[in-house]
């Protein structure tokens, strides 16, 4: 798991290091932050990377990684807010992170069909009604607005 | 004679029925999200912030101070009565405060952690009345180089006391400061890693950043692990503690906020380990350390206390120097920055109304929340049946509702859902999240400081060390850099 974490990491460092060429100005210029950055982050997932494989002495105890069921839980949990969000402009505010709520509680967590849909209702419009009444925050509304 | 002048300005400002409202708001909104758990005060500032664009920032900063101590004294029933830490800040109730609760003490309890937390919490903001004016009168004279070494040093000082590791605590903070890269440079206003993107020229906001991590990724991991949350079916009652209840804890609650109010002002760390520290402090001079894990009340009173008093303290650097004590500090700070004030000395020179106004609100806040917590604590409680299950959704619409309301853009709500993945992922791999968020606001303020300093000494790194109280920062930094050093040299040679 921390040699995945160190490629990202030494990535990041290498991007950092790409943009080195405005370092050397009168003062220095905006290279060079991101640069020791860099440079100071691939030391230490080498001495993180270094920690776990070779001397097997993790640095501290990492999580144990969730098991099938769980999962599945997180992405579908991930999968229906993800579909949520892209729908999200398209078909507006109301129907989407309704129909968000009510996969998760019926599907998910078993509720009845229709405390779930209750539940979801309830839930849907108090976010409406904070965001959109209350704040004035322009909500995409979608097939509301024709 | 100044103060308490001051003081009244305060009050003045503090007790208009506007005030008051959201005074009393923040406070019931701190205690819900302090009694759930799975969302903390971090989080939940964050996403009152968009409400308050609207708002005086006065008022607006009333109510999320009391959010954030308001959540320190409702995290404790939780950990009380389920053995669940509502927030991170209240894991080392549980320890005692549950004990006490299945010897059929949890009234007792829950009524010791709202006195210790009144307590503590009023002296501490007694504490920040009395140092914060002094303080920001010095730091006046604080140029560039002061203000990147300090900076520096609270960075450290995360490292030192932030997690369990070192490596995984630095990790972070670059992490954040990595982060805080994205956007146009502050200095000679280049393009940095915006992969081409007109998005990106902003920077990330903090916000999306902490909804992503604290309130996605935190839906994500709890939801992992269904939560069997059972309440202990204990009625409460007996909420006066007795004589001797007292007298065993009222030592404690002074030293938790001794604890509590000094871990709160030293920049970058904030209510979560103070309550550490304290419980460790409260078993070391106990004169009965084995009772502890069984039902000790100072184990209770102390780290509850700190906790609280960790909350004012962590308002000291925000309003003299404008460095954040603390993640949810960090937030703070960012959220007075959109309303257009400069965090800083001049604070108290410039919006005396502000400042004094919010330092009148917490004594008024802490009574509030006093009277709410001891005889409402059964209604708070019984707030714990919502299961998880319904509260999940909740946050999850919140979150992706919050970060669409700042800017009406789809693209900060991917960006959103990106970071709760990668909270996932830090949570997972035992990373502390909350430097990251420290480090994003900080950033640009570091480097910023720096170039300034460094064009005044015409690109010279020196200035950093001539200047006296530059110096003795960067001295700061290398003792809290070494400490660990000589302490892992000397553990080997013990082996």
């Amino acid at each position: 798991m921390a040699g995945i974490l160190l490629l990202i990491l030494s990535v990041a460092a290498i991007v950092g290091s790409g943009d080195l060429i405005y370092k050397v100005e009168f003062s220095p210029g905006a290279g060079f932050f991101p640069f020791w950055l860099g440079v100071s982050l691939l030391i230490l997932s080498l001495m993180l990377l270094l920690k776990n494989t070779v001397l097997k002495s993790p640095v501290t105890e990492e999580n144990p990684l969730p098991g099938r069921e769980a999962l599945l839980r997180i992405l579908s949990i991930l999968g229906s807010l993800l579909v949520g969000i892209l729908l999200f402009e398209r078909i507006g505010f109301l129907i989407t992170m309704f129909s968000v709520v009510a996969f998760l509680l019926i599907y998910l967590e078993k509720y009845r069909w229709y405390s779930g849909i209750l539940i979801s209702l309830a839930m849907v419009f108090a976010v409406y009604g904070i965001f959109k009444i209350w704040l004035n925050v322009p909500l995409p509304l979608g097939l509301f607005h024709g | 004679m100044d103060v308490l002048h001051s003081l009244m300005l305060g009050f003045s400002v503090a007790l208009t029925p506007t005030n008051i409202f959201y005074a009393f708001f923040g406070c019931i909104v701190g205690t819900v999200i302090g009694v759930l758990p799975g969302i903390g005060p971090l989080c939940t500032i964050a996403l009152i912030l968009p409400t308050t664009f609207s708002m005086n920032p006065t008022s607006a900063m009333i109510m999320m101070c009391a959010v954030y101590y308001g959540a320190q004294y409702g995290g404790s029933t939780t950990s009380i009565l389920i053995n669940v830490p509502g927030e991170s800040a209240s894991v080392m109730t549980c320890i005692d405060g549950y004990q006490m609760a299945r010897n059929g003490r949890a009234g007792v309890a829950l009524a010791i952690s709202g006195i210790s937390s009144f307590v503590c919490g009023t002296l501490s903001v007694v504490a920040l009345m009395l140092m914060a004016p002094p303080l920001a009168k010095f730091a006046l004279s604080f140029g560039p180089p002061e203000y990147f070494s300090l900076m520096l040093m609270g960075l450290t000082t995360i490292v030192f006391l932030g997690g369990k590791s070192i490596v995984k605590s630095i990790i972070s903070i670059i992490l954040g400061l990595l982060l805080g890269l994205i956007g146009v440079d502050p200095v000679g206003g280049v393009n940095r890693f915006t992969l081409g993107s007109l998005e990106l020229i902003d920077g990330i906001d903090f916000i999306v950043v902490v909804m992503g991590i604290f309130g996605i990724g935190e839906v994500l991991v709890s939801a992992e692990e269904r939560m069997k949350i059972s309440i202990l079916k204990t009625k409460i009652s007996g909420l006066i503690p007795s004589l001797k209840d007292m007298k065993d804890s009222i030592g404690a609650m002074i030293r938790g906020f001794f604890i509590g109010f000094i871990i709160g002002v030293l920049p970058g760390t904030g209510a979560t380990i103070a309550s550490f520290l304290s419980y460790a402090t409260e078993k070391m001079v106990s004169r009965h350390p084995e009772e502890f894990g069984k039902g000790a009340i100072a184990g209770v009173a102390g780290p509850e206390g700190a906790n609280n008093a960790a909350v004012a303290g962590a308002m000291v650097p925000l309003f003299t120097l404008g460095i954040p004590g603390s993640g949810t500090a960090a937030v703070m700070l960012g959220a007075m920055m959109m309303w257009g004030l400069r965090p800083g000395p001049l604070l108290f020179v410039q919006h005396p109304d502000f400042v004094w106004g919010i330092i009148a609100s917490m004594y008024i806040g802490n009574i509030v929340l006093l009277i709410l917590n001891l005889p409402l604590v059964p209604l708070f409680a019984a707030m714990l049946r919502v299961p998880y299950s319904i509260l999940y959704p909740f946050i999850l619409i919140l979150c992706t509702t919050g970060v669409y309301s700042l800017d009406g853009s789809m693209f900060d709500v991917y960006l959103m859902f990106f970071f709760g993945v990668i909270g996932y992922f830090v949570k997972k791999l035992d990373f502390p999240p909350a430097p990251i968020v420290l480090a994003l606001i900080l950033g640009p303020m570091v480097e910023r400081a720096l170039y300034q300093s460094l064009t005044i000494s015409h690109g010279s790194f020196s200035i950093l060390v001539t200047r006296p109280y530059s110096a003795v920062f960067l001295v700061m930094v290398c003792i809290v850099l070494t400490v660990p050093v000589i302490r892992w040299w000397r553990q080997k040679k013990k082996a």
